[in-house]
Order: structure tokens, then sequence, then C-alpha cells
């Protein structure tokens, strides 16, 4: 007869559903941790929380993700418990990470997103809805097991300056007859899974503010229970709204909650929050550019020491991986102090340019994205080009977004005199505010060449020519 | 919240965690070595991760172990 023994999980209860750690393969890394910043707002006082989580578990490295999160590598499973732990003393989630399963399964809300300017250069703060949001699905049962990850993101500035039509569901905030509310953005998704990458689409409808959480609930749970569960490249939102069509998915949704107003709204406006600018109070922001997201636990001390001596100690993380100040009064002292740490540059290359971290999910050799990126802002530099946005992928599942970029490159293994070897596909034309992906401009360029290449297409586009696609 | 064990046969427990991600697997095993003694304890998971580290782990830690790919997931046969 079989006999069941059981064991109380005790404390490690509250962890489960909340906590997880990520796979890495590659630089001795075996674990990552991604840490969910809600909105992307965080203090001085938990930034520090988290340069000391980094220095005692993480080789004191820190990413700034694409998704407002801060990833940690080189996390060890025995040190996983006590990280949570600390984790939950300031009030932080990580993403569940299920996609480390081979089935459509366990997939989970990720951070959710929203303009970093949220309630600073207007009043209209979506990212309460980014927070509220969280707070309700970070551990809820009824919404750990969806069919594969769901991406939502917020923007409220009048433009789009997050990639809002990258996500499952993005929320264009806008003002219709003295009434706020948002414009649903559905099915984007610009990874390698079916039916293929695409941008989101709009559902052409005004949801009013006080029926957000609903929308977004409903939504959610429309992918939880109808997105198929047949396979995981079948399992992202987008190809349901791509079978269903956007007129079901809306019939389906106000079966739920009732008639939305319709409205004729299909594309965001591009924005970004570059530089510096004026805030509603009279202060300002200022937007630091961070190449690749990459920083050092002593760098994101010294920001926290910066944040708190100019401004009121509030940091906003970018979805271009950089760091943006709020409440400053004096922009000129901050830029002097923040030299001392940080080369100041101006240009929407040092701004706008990101590369995933391939080179610790093991899908690239060198050279790695975040090493390609910096490199190919150095052929920028040279030859004078500041005013072009480049993402840089390991891989097909375009974790950089390529395919939205001036010019987007992602990578590929391929066979050369029977080695294997490190390429990229250059993609150029992506624009994601004019939901438009880029086109694929020359394929499997590896070594010298692919820096030949590049700096050929530089040429082009700074003749003001049209880049075509070459073979 | 509680850890459920299978007692198989004599000396042999089963533990499974199919349907968590690390670092779970790794430490709902260890709970249930302490549980277990000497006996044998087989872990059922289904996360590519975790039947890529356990063993690395528990050998580190003297443990001998199996591991077998069964339909869409891992047995893990772990004793000293």
């Amino acid at each position: 007869m079989t006999e069941i023994v059981t064991i109380d999980l005790g404390e490690i209860s509250r962890f489960i559903g909340r906590y997880s750690l990520g796979r890495d393969n590659g630089f001795d890394s075996l674990h990552f941790l991604r840490i969910k910043i809600p909105a992307g707002q965080i203090d001085s006082e938990k930034l520090r929380k988290i340069a000391e989580l980094s220095r005692k578990y993480g080789r004191g490295y820190v990413e700034i993700t694409d998704r407002q999160d801060i990833q940690l590598h080189w996390i060890r499973s025995e040190d996983a418990l006590d990280l949570f732990e600390r984790l939950y003393e300031i009030g932080y989630y990580t993403d569940m990470c299920g996609q480390g399963f081979s089935k459509a399964c366990f997939g989970d809300v990720r951070n959710i997103t929203a303009c970093p300017l949220s309630g600073k250069i207007n009043d209209f703060d979506v990212a309460i809805y980014a927070k509220h949001l969280t707070s309700y699905f970070t551990g809820n049962k009824d919404f750990l097991d969806l069919p594969r990850k769901f991406k939502i993101g917020f923007a409220g500035c009048g433009g789009d300056c997050l990639r809002l039509t990258i996500n499952d569901l993005g929320m264009f905030g806008i003002e219709r007859e003295a009434e706020r509310g948002f414009v649903p953005f559905v099915g984007g998704s610009v990874g390698a899974s079916q039916p293929e990458p695409m941008l989101a689409k709009s559902l052409c409808i005004f949801v009013p503010e006080k029926k957000v959480f609903e929308f977004v609930k409903t939504v959610v749970e429309i992918h939880r229970d109808y997105s198929s569960r047949e396979n995981k490249a079948k399992a992202r939102f987008k190809n349901l709204v791509t079978q269903w069509g956007i007129e079901k998915l809306r019939e389906k949704i106000e079966e739920k909650l009732g008639v939305f107003d319709r409205i004729t709204f299909e594309k965001p406006e591009y924005s970004d929050h570059n530089g510096y600018g004026l805030q509603i109070d009279g202060l300002y922001y200022y937007t630091l550019p961070v190449w690749g997201g990459t920083l050092s636990s002593e760098k994101i001390e010294f920001v926290a020491d910066m944040a708190e001596k100019h401004g009121s100690g509030e940091i906003r993380l970018t979805t271009d991986q950089n760091i943006t100040f709020v409440d400053i009064a004096d922009i000129e002292r901050l830029k002097k102090d923040l030299e001392r740490q940080f080369e100041i540059k101006e240009g929407k290359l040092y701004f706008s340019s990101i590369a995933c971290t391939s080179k610790f999910c093991g899908k690239t050799r060198s050279l790695h994205a975040k090493d390609l990126l910096k490199k190919l802002i150095e052929i920028c530099e040279r030859k004078g080009m500041k005013d072009l946005r480049i993402h840089v992928s390991g891989c097909r599942n375009s974790c950089a977004c390529h395919q939205v970029a001036d010019i987007g490159l992602v990578g590929k293994i391929v066979k050369v005199d029977g080695k294997m070897v490190q390429a990229y596909d250059i993609y150029v034309g992506g624009d994601f505010a004019k939901l438009k992906m880029g086109r694929v401009y020359m394929k499997d360029l590896y070594g010298e060449r692919l820096f030949s290449e590049f700096e050929r297409l530089l040429e082009v586009i700074g003749n003001g020519a049209k880049a075509e696609a070459k073979g | 919240m509680e850890l459920k064990l299978k007692q198989k046969d004599d000396g042999v427990y089963e533990l499974d965690v199919k349907g968590n991600t690390c670092p779970y697997p790794q430490i709902l095993t260890e709970l249930a070595l302490k549980k277990v003694g000497g006996a044998v304890l087989e872990v059922l998971t289904d996360n590519p991760p975790s039947a890529r580290d356990l063993p690395l782990v528990l050998k580190r830690r003297g443990y001998k172990v199996e591991k077998k790919k069964e339909k869409d997931y891992w047995r893990i046969r772990i004793w000293k």
C-alpha cells in the first residue's frame, strides 16, 4: 500500500508563485534573477538594497532590461531563499520564468511597463495602473499558468515612448471629451512564435479609466482560457488574436464587460524622453543613457546618491535600458556630477539603442549582442551618425526587438569551413510607432564583413538613400 | 502549503515537483532528502533547468544520482 508522507513547507510557501530563477547558460552563470520594478519606478533606498544583493550574490553586475526590470546573474540556487527573503522585505517580486518548460504552460504576466515620466510631464499618471495590476497578478494562482507569458504596457505622455505595440496588450492613454482612458492595442510580439513576429493592432475602442482594471484582467483571462496550449510556438496571445481577428476578440471582451465606445485610432505617435525636459511642477527630468543597460553595484549606488542629492531620490528605469532622474532642480549640476562615473553623450544613438543579454543565455558566441552594440556605436561615432536607433538581439526570440529599430541586428550561428561561427542578419526601416516592421537588408554577416557592410549601410542612410535588401 | 512524498516501495520514496521552476525542485528535494533519511528518493521534474542542475548539485554533496527521461519529465533517482 502506498504511504504518503507530508512535509510542511513553512516559510517557503510565501515565495512559491512569486519568485523564481531563470536559466542562464553562459559566462559561467546558471541562473539569473529578474526583479520586476513595476512601471520602472524605484527609490534610492531600494536601489541601494539591490546593489547590496548584486554585490553579495551576483558578482556586482546589474542589468536594466527593456521591460524596466533589474536583472542579476551568477545567482546560485542555494542562495535563492536568502535572496527571495530580502526581496520580500523590500516588496519586490520576480518573473516566474516558465519559459523553461517545454510545454505551453506556466506563463505569467511580466513586469508591467509604463511611460517613465508618468505623472511628471502631465498629470495622467498611468503608472498607477501598472502598479495596481502588478499587485493583483503577483502570486495570484488564477494567473500563474497562462499558456505563455503576457506583456502589458501603459503609455500616457501622448506618444509611444515604450514600444507599446510589441506588447500582448498595450494601453495607449488619451483624453477624449474631457474624459481620460485608453485605446488598447492587442496581439503584439516580435519573437519567432506563431504565426510570425508582429506588432499589436488597435482594438479601436475607448476604455475609460474606471474600467481599466477589469478590462486588462478580462484580456488576460481570455489569453488564459482561449490561447492554444497545443505547443509553445502556438501559445502566444498574438496567435489567438490572428485566428479570431479584432472583431471577435472585441465581441468576447464586450460579452464580459459591456459595450465600449468605438474610436478611430490606428497608430500612436512616436515619443521619447531622451535628454532633459520640464516637468509640470517646474522641476526637470534627465535621462541618462546607459549603453546596453549594464551597470555595476557601485554605479547604481552612485545613481542613488545622485537622485538624492539633485532630486527627490526617485529614479525611473526606461524600456530603452536607461535611467531617468526626476524632480531635478539643476540639470547642469546633475550632469556634471554624473560625469564622474558616466560618459554623458547626446544623440538618439546613445539613448535609444538597446541589446539583449545573449552572452548569459548562451544563444550567441562572441561577439555577443551587448558587445556588438558597443562596437556598432563606435562605428556610428566615427561616421558622425548619431540620430539613429540600433537594436541587437542575440537570436530570433527577438529580446531586443530588432525589427522595430532604424537598424536591427539578429544573431544566428552559421557554418563556415566546417566551423560554427557567430553571424548576424541586418534589418532596416523598423518603426514601432508607425507599426512598421523592419525588413531584411543583409543576411549571414560575420567577422570583418559584418562591420564593413554596417559601415556601408550607414553611408547609404547618411546619403539619404533608401537601404535596399541585398543578398 | 505541504509537500507530499509517496512511499513507492520499501526504502524508496517518490517526490513529484512537476510544474515547479528553479529553485524549488532543488529546495523541495533537499527537504525530502532530510525526511527520508537513508532511503532512496526519486524526484519527478519537468523543468529542464532543474533536470540539469539537480544531479550536479547532489553529486557535489556526495549523493549518487541517476537521471532518466520518462515521457515529458525526468525521473531523478538519488541515494547515498
